[in-house]
């Protein structure tokens, strides 16, 4: 459904349609990218997006008017991950505190080595985790993160070059290799 | 891309997760309670502002009171009705400066009125270019207005303006005079001349206040006997306080 096509004056029962045809085709996404931003803490993915669809579906009519509102939302959730994260003033857990589980055999490595980078994502300060989710889950180009994050292309640079900094600095040099059994290795 | 940001990606999209089935009904839960608190804090915006403003809508409600006087140009003043029949040489002491900041229109002087801006000469620089329609709110402003000795003056709100603007009674305490409140004319009368200088100089002290529509503008005259060109002033405040 293009919401580009919608009129400008969208009545109020058309409104209700629109916003729930979009939760239901967007929720699934836009519940992921909250649970990246929050650190895969599920209760605060789902705090964290029912907060920002209740503000968006206050002003739904005056989002669809600028076009796909996706993106609109999308740019709430970073601002309210990033917010809600300064509020409670997030300590960093100690690096030791996000070993992978011990895995065997393939697959089971890369679930560790996944389970290790996302374990590593939500130790990242707020604003560059937004950035590597951005970039990477929703495939924006460093223009496009830095327009969803209102700064510039150079703070976007410089700050996913810092997020993967931190990220190698945490998972460790051991996991780089593209080995089976770097879950394990970095565990030890 | 490095081994680590396509890692890092198929991290991200491996992790897709099914939102909760509740979504939506929980979002118009939220929706609902957070209309409940917004029209609770309006609620309670009202009854601050019903509480507070009685004064205001007394002074509204209450008309023209026995003591107004007709306005038009070249009125010789009558008999003093209201505070013009007092004699405050030293109801307060005002900086030693207090001229440089004031207004002075005819025998009257609006003390600091051009620093705090609640009234301005009609036609100056300054003044607003046009009424306002206003907010709808209403603001009690104050005003220090110094009377030179020997000197009597009517200021009457022009009667356009009388929906909006009326005269309060004075704030300061121990004032010899009460003005009616509600009033949209009054007379003030400076000491006779062989009274003492009082702290101020040679000027009567009067501590007024006045209501008046948020946003609009009150053309007043004040009038003097021996004058006959009145000076018309404009009376305005354009937030709460009025800056007073």
């Amino acid at each position: 459904m293009s919401m580009g096509d919608q009129p400008d004056v969208v009545d109020s029962a058309e409104a209700i349609a629109s916003f729930e045809d979009f939760v239901d085709g967007s929720s699934a996404r836009l519940f992921t990218m909250a649970l990246l931003l929050t650190g895969r803490q599920r209760p605060d993915a789902e705090d964290l997006l029912q907060g920002v669809l209740e503000r968006a579906y206050g002003r739904w009519r005056r989002i669809c008017r600028n076009g796909d509102p996706e993106p609109y939302v999308r740019k709430m959730l970073v601002h309210a991950s990033v917010d809600r994260w300064r509020r409670r003033h997030h300590r960093e857990e100690p690096l030791a505190a996000i070993a992978a589980s011990p895995a065997t055999g393939d697959q089971t490595g890369e679930i560790a080595d996944r389970d290790l980078l996302l374990r590593a994502l939500a130790l990242l300060p707020a604003g560059q985790r937004a950035v590597l989710v951005l970039r990477y889950f929703c495939d924006l180009s460093e223009a496009q993160t830095a327009a969803t994050l209102g700064c510039s292309v150079g703070s976007v640079k410089k700050q996913a070059s810092r997020a993967l900094a931190g990220m190698r600095a945490i998972v460790g040099p051991a996991v780089e290799p593209e080995s089976s059994t770097r879950g394990n290795e970095a565990v030890s | 891309m490095s081994d680590l940001e396509r890692r890092l990606r198929a991290a991200m999209l491996a992790a897709t997760e099914r939102p909760p089935a509740n979504l939506l009904q929980e979002v118009r839960r939220r929706h609902r309670r957070h209309v409940r608190r917004v029209s609770a804090a309006c609620a309670a915006v009202v009854a601050a502002l019903a509480i507070a403003v009685p004064p205001i809508a007394h002074a509204l409600r209450t008309g023209p009171q026995p003591q107004i006087h007709p306005a038009g140009p070249a009125t010789t003043p009558t008999a003093p009705a209201n505070p013009a029949g007092t004699c405050q040489p030293d109801a307060g002491a005002l900086t030693a400066t207090w001229r440089d900041g004031s207004l002075q229109a005819g025998p009257i002087w609006f003390a600091y009125a051009r620093i705090q801006g609640y009234v301005h000469l009609s036609g100056a620089p300054d003044a607003p270019r046009s009424a306002h329609r206003g907010t709808g709110q209403f603001a009690v402003g104050v005003m220090i207005v110094e009377v030179g000795y020997g000197s009597r003056a009517v200021l009457t709100v022009a009667p356009g303006a009388r929906a909006y603007f009326r005269f309060l009674n004075g704030f300061a305490k121990g004032s010899s005079y009460s003005l009616a409140d509600g009033v949209d004319s009054l007379t003030l009368a400076g000491c006779p001349p062989g009274t003492p200088p009082g702290d101020n100089g040679r000027v009567s002290d009067y501590y007024l206040g006045f209501v008046i529509r948020i946003g609009s503008d009150a053309p007043a005259v004040v009038s003097t006997p021996a004058s006959t060109r009145p000076v018309q002033v404009l009376f305005t405040c354009l937030r709460p306080g009025c800056d007073t």
